[in-house]
């Protein structure tokens, strides 16, 4: 991945952007309580989470630039959320994989995009279709990190990465 | 009153259904699309009253099937909602060309995709 990262997308604000957005998306569409969390709070919380965690990736394009949001979560949240979104029983039989990787691309398809329409830059954007697996356990807090979050007291990582040259953006499937 | 949501995820094509369900509005029937070529299968099919669709989809998107119906003038009388992720003004102003009556951006509220809702009914039936 380049280290060229286009100054709007990937200003200092961006981390604060991203929270924002990751706020909109969890009050709104999922009925959350959501809060930003320092290091050691979203460590402690992830500490106490099983190995069973979602990734969804979304990458994007905007004018030249083309990057990748990631939103890294517990598999019980994503169940906590759906039942949230769809109104289904939480006693209801454990949802199948499809419906919960729908859901966890479609978190991270809202948090894009919202990131994207706030940073008000005059182009359109595209994203791709999300790509959503099974992370290999407890995700690691690197240096693309860019909101440590906790929604209803799981913790989420979402994470930015800057692909930067078409080339790039073609292998990611634009 | 028959409503097309087009959408290729199923949980929000779910939850816009479940939204539809608790509004007071007069709908028969509400069909779905995972992307825009489906959409346009359908309204060859049946009559549709309100077209409710996502932008970024596989296949055909939102505003390629916008500008296939805008082409094929075929469905003079059908209302035009866009629900999208993308609320750039570029994208905005590229859907008020394509004869978009509401864009409603996502996430939003029961509460606001209802009033979407109710304001297209009132285009349908007038």
């Amino acid at each position: 991945m380049s280290s060229v990262k286009p100054p709007d997308l990937f200003s200092p604000e961006a981390g604060t952007q991203v929270a924002g957005a990751v706020v909109a998306v969890a009050e709104l569409s999922f009925f959350a309580d959501v809060q930003s969390c320092e290091r050691g709070q979203f460590d402690d919380l992830a500490a106490t989470m099983g190995d069973a965690w979602l990734v969804a990736t979304v990458h994007f394009r905007e004018g030249d630039f083309a990057g990748a949001l990631s939103c890294s979560l517990p598999r019980d949240l994503a169940r906590n959320l759906l039942d949230a979104f769809t109104g289904r029983d939480p006693q209801d039989a454990d949802p199948e994989r499809d419906a919960l990787f729908d859901l966890v691309g479609e978190l991270s398809n809202m948090i894009c995009g919202t990131w994207l329409t706030r940073m008000a830059t005059s182009q359109t954007f595209t994203l791709s279709r999300p790509v959503v697996k099974m992370g290999d356990g407890r995700p690691a807090v690197g240096d693309d990190a860019v909101a440590l979050m906790a929604i209803n007291e799981w913790p989420v990582l979402v994470s930015v990465a800057c692909l930067g040259d078409d080339t790039a953006a073609a292998a990611a499937g634009f | 009153m028959r409503i097309l949501i087009v959408d290729d995820s199923a949980m929000m094509r779910a939850l816009i259904k479940r939204v539809i369900g608790l509004t007071e509005l007069p709908v028969d029937e509400v069909v779905e699309a995972a992307n825009g070529a489906e959409a346009l299968r359908i309204l060859e099919s049946r009559e549709v009253n309100l077209l409710l669709t996502d932008v970024n989809m596989p296949g055909m998107t939102g505003v390629e099937l916008l500008r296939e119906i805008s082409r094929l003038r075929k469905w003079p009388g059908l209302v035009r909602v866009i629900i999208s992720t993308d609320g750039s003004a570029s994208r905005r102003d590229e859907a008020a060309e394509l004869d978009v009556r509401c864009y409603l951006e996502k996430p939003f509220s029961p509460e606001v995709l209802r009033n979407v809702l109710s304001q297209a009914a009132g285009s349908v039936q007038s």
